[in-house]
């Protein structure tokens, strides 16, 4: 296990953190809602607070270890952070933000050289700037460059887009894609945003009010979520990755297993190519397979019911039309459309409810 | 300064106390400050013997009556801004700086010292002002001797006292370039390297 944390306590007033924990995954998301304690842990993690309790090990390396009373200083961990707003230097330029965090000495690898990792993060036009002169996104990118030299052995991402709005936000995405993708590090990252888990986590950990609720792959949180608090949280959503076949205006078509469905193309790049398909539950209706009136949703889909979970007033189907779709139905419907495993029904989405997000 | 950044950042055992200690000289009339000054170093006074004694040190009366008074009625005020100004640094920068490899010393030279830089300047102008003005303490612990604890503050009191208006009105000006001085220097500092 790349990151693990057994038994991690803290207690701070009314709140109280308990965490066990294993994150192997290539990104791991962290996600919950402000005061869920993601901060702490993430101060935890980077050794800027001990944890009354508990043992934390990194890549088998007693990082924390609250009993025999270990507490490696921040500086020997090895954790590069990017906070949400990027915590530059403001008294340094850029260039002094990346030389002070450069390892001297140290033959550090050929990947976290300055001119490699400014040139992947698009910052070389930088260098000679005053923070105080960047953009939100030219700030990040640099926070993340100077994480990235400082040639960590786990990236730790704070709510880096929390600070920037849409169209900023759209626009740094690929470069943490990049990152992912070039430095192979294991990154932590902590968002209360489900579109940026979905971009870029393989597994997300949700957490909410100092406990780990659910841990698991990113579609699979979504998709079936572990109960209701979850749910309420997260949201329920199928996601499933799928192929862009073309465009037409604002809309695309996608193929996702062997089905294919009309979505909202106007925040995608226009290079995308694969996409993630996020359909909230709740904007799935089922009709049965028997009635095909003439409607205006552009995705009709036939399919079969798999699975029916009671969740209090609703009920959760699953179908199988090409891929799996989750629909939250309430009781009643159920029971008026006669709907069992193995019915054949028909689910309509609308095109405007079908999210396409770019997964580089 | 270090004082100052131990009563903003860390958490001691008597930090009340020694904050509460520092503080006193900013509240006591400087007077009593100089007569508190003058029992403890004087002559029969635990402190002096023991200088006089161990190292054959005089206090009273002397030079070094005048710097001590001066810095005890200032310190207060340098250790009061340097508080001040190192709590002014986000201590988020200085955990990013830890995670980025570098240990305390190193964070505290390169990044909490040059971000409360503006703060331990007005300190030390605040402090140096005060010391040049101090009057109360320096004369009950140093006396007026001509020639040997006669300060700024002093010798204008001192000539004004014998009629010489003409000499105070000189020392009237040395003070008033001094503290000029002391003033357009830290505004000159604290304008350098800022972007």
């Amino acid at each position: 296990m790349t990151l693990s944390l057994q038994g991690v306590r803290v207690k701070a007033g009314e709140f109280a953190l308990e965490i066990d924990a294993e994150f192997g995954g290539r990104v791991t998301g962290l996600f919950g809602i402000s005061g869920s304690g993601k901060s702490t842990l993430v101060e935890i993690i980077a050794g800027l607070r001990r944890p009354e309790a508990g043992v934390v090990t990194l890549f088998g390396e007693v990082l924390t270890d609250g009993v025999r009373g270990v507490h490696l200083p921040p500086e020997r961990r090895g954790i590069g952070l990017v906070p949400q707003d990027g915590a530059l230097f403001p008294h340094l330029s850029v260039e002094g933000n990346l030389r002070f965090a450069e390892r001297r000495g140290l033959a550090a690898e050929k990947v976290f050289r300055r001119d490699h990792v400014c040139g992947v993060l698009g910052i070389a036009d930088l260098l000679s700037r005053w923070p105080a002169t960047l953009s939100g996104g030219e700030r990040q990118r640099v926070a993340l460059a100077r994480a990235l030299v400082s040639a960590p052995r786990l990236l730790l991402l704070d709510e880096p887009l929390a600070a920037l709005d849409a169209a900023r936000k759209a626009a740094i995405l690929p470069y943490l894609q990049r990152v992912r993708d070039e430095f192979g590090l294991p990154v932590i990252y902590v968002s209360h945003v489900p579109q940026e888990m979905l971009a870029l986590c393989d597994d997300m950990a949700v957490l909410a009010e100092g406990k780990l609720l659910q841990h698991g792959p990113v579609g699979e949180v979504f998709r079936r979520p572990a109960n209701q608090e979850v749910a309420g949280i997260v949201g329920v959503e199928t996601v499933v990755a799928g192929h862009l076949l073309g465009g037409e205006g604002e809309l695309a078509a996608v193929s996702v297993g062997t089905a294919r469905v009309i979505g909202l193309a106007d925040q995608l790049p226009a290079d995308a190519h694969d996409v993630l398909v996020s359909i909230r539950a709740e904007e799935v209706l089922l009709v049965g397979a028997d009635s095909l009136p003439t409607i205006s949703a552009r995705n009709q889909l036939l399919g079969t019911v798999t699975s029916l979970v009671s969740e209090g007033a609703t009920v959760r189907v699953e179908l199988d039309c090409g891929f799996l779709l989750t629909a939250l139905l309430t009781r009643q419907a159920v029971v008026e459309l006669g709907v069992v495993v193995g019915s054949k029904v028909i689910a309509l989405i609308k095109a405007p409810s079908v999210h396409l997000i770019a997964r580089g | 300064m270090a004082l100052g950044w131990l009563l903003a950042r860390r958490c001691w055992p008597g930090k009340a106390l020694v904050e509460t200690l520092v503080a006193l000289p900013l509240v006591i009339p400087p007077v009593a400050t100089g007569l508190i000054l003058l029992k403890l170093f004087g002559r029969r006074g635990p402190l002096g013997a023991l200088l006089r004694n161990v190292f054959g040190v005089e206090i009273v009366f002397t030079w070094k009556a005048v710097v001590l008074a001066t810095a005890v009625m200032s310190f207060p005020l340098l250790v009061r801004s340097a508080r001040v100004a190192f709590e002014e640094v986000p201590q988020r920068l200085e955990g990013v700086a830890r995670t980025l490899g570098a240990g305390p010393w190193r964070t505290f030279f390169t990044i909490s010292l040059p971000l409360a830089r503006r703060g331990l300047l007005a300190g030390g102008v605040l402090a140096f002002a005060r010391a040049l003005g101090e009057f109360g303490a320096t004369v009950m612990i140093a006396g007026m001797i001509p020639g040997e604890t006669i300060t700024l503050s002093l010798g204008i009191y001192h000539e004004v006292q014998l009629g010489n208006d003409n000499a105070a009105l000189v020392l009237l000006a040395v003070s008033v370039v001094l503290a000029f001085g002391a003033v357009a220097t830290s505004e000159w500092l604290l304008r350098r390297k800022t972007p």
